[in-house]
């Protein structure tokens, strides 16, 4: 199968990932084997290409935010029917017996693997993940759609969970990229009120288009790089409430 | 104050006094576990949040990679396998 293989890193524009046909994966017990349709790009991507963070496995196909097609079951896999679709995001394993497991931090799990990382990820025609590291995804989503929830959106929503915002405060987000524009769309629907700080000018127009489903008028200080974005009480509705408890407690 | 980045430059020195006195807090995000993929694909459906993605061949990744980089990428970048999604 195709894929794009780094097998050593290097800054970005000396293009260090390569096609290269390599052989497809064989799903073990309790994996899956997925046709990738769609693979969502993460600044993490980069950091892994250019070697800017360790890389346990070299080569590597990258990418961890994917949208496939169930194609093949390991020989214990149960949960998802071939033809099913599916999506993969960062974390692909967790050892459940660890402290931080123990806890409901798998994300900190001393013996956590990763996609695109310890094992090939989404940049290439089939990947293959434990089931239980596998979702359902909403089927009003296209493939490609869909894509980018998986760590921009996942990681953003994290993120904001641990800020510990409630619905009506002030929320201040500092770069305005793929995590931001869905983060600024849950922010919103909580009624919060949001600021927006970037170099881009086309970030801060999408930013700015983004504040106003219902087209209020924007106050944007002369000179100033925040734009207030949004008011309190102008939302879709809802408010995280008690369900948007800081993870650690 | 959150951050949600697996790498970063040195953050530089901060004024105690006016930015982290008062048990203000600065944390940062490591990965994210299944129960939070769970929710934010619950809540992507019941918004409905809608993401802004430019699409990409398998062909053109260090391009699209290299775009990312400069911020040239509005929303997400998508690099698109095999048939075309729906």
């Amino acid at each position: 199968m195709l894929a794009a293989l780094l097998r050593s890193p290097k800054p970005i524009d000396e293009n260090p990932l390569v096609l290269t046909d390599i052989p497809k994966p064989i799903p073990q017990d309790h994996e899956v084997l997925i046709r990738v349709r769609a693979c969502g790009m993460c600044h993490t991507d980069l950091h892994i290409a250019e070697g800017e963070i360790p890389l346990p496995k070299l080569p590597v196909v990258p990418g961890h935010q994917i949208v496939g097609i169930v194609e093949a079951l390991g020989r214990g896999a149960k949960r998802f029917q071939e033809g099913d679709r599916v999506g993969v995001a960062w974390l692909r394993r967790s050892c459940g017996r660890c402290r931080y497991c123990n806890k409901g931090k798998e994300n900190l799990c001393e013996g956590a693997e990763f996609t695109g990382l310890q094992a090939d990820g989404g940049y290439g025609e089939s990947c293959t993940v434990d089931e239980a590291f596998a979702y359902p995804l909403p089927s009003d989503f296209s493939d490609h759609q869909a894509a980018p929830l998986l760590c921009a959106g996942v990681i953003g929503y994290r993120a904001l969970r641990l800020s510990e915002i409630h619905g009506g405060e002030r929320l201040g987000l500092f770069g305005f990229g793929a995590s931001a524009h869905i983060v600024i769309q849950i922010a919103r629907h909580w009624n919060c009120e949001v600021y927006v700080f970037t170099r881009s000018p086309d970030h801060q127009q999408h930013a700015r288009q983004l504040e106003a489903p219902g087209g209020h008028h924007l106050r944007a200080r002369r000179r100033a790089r925040s734009r207030r974005l949004a008011r309190p009480g102008k939302g879709r509705g809802g408010d995280p409430g008690r369900h948007y408890d800081d993870p650690d407690s | 104050m959150i951050l949600a980045g697996i790498t970063m430059t040195p953050i530089p020195e901060i004024d105690y006094a006016r930015l982290l006195y008062h048990e203000r807090k600065i944390r940062s995000v490591a990965n994210a576990t299944r129960r939070d993929a769970e929710e934010l694909l619950a809540l992507a459906e019941a918004i409905p949040l809608r993401t802004e993605i430019e699409l990409f061949s398998l062909e053109q990744i260090n391009h699209a990679l290299q775009k990312l980089k400069r911020s040239e990428i509005r929303g997400a970048g998508v690099i698109e396998i095999g048939t075309a999604g729906r």
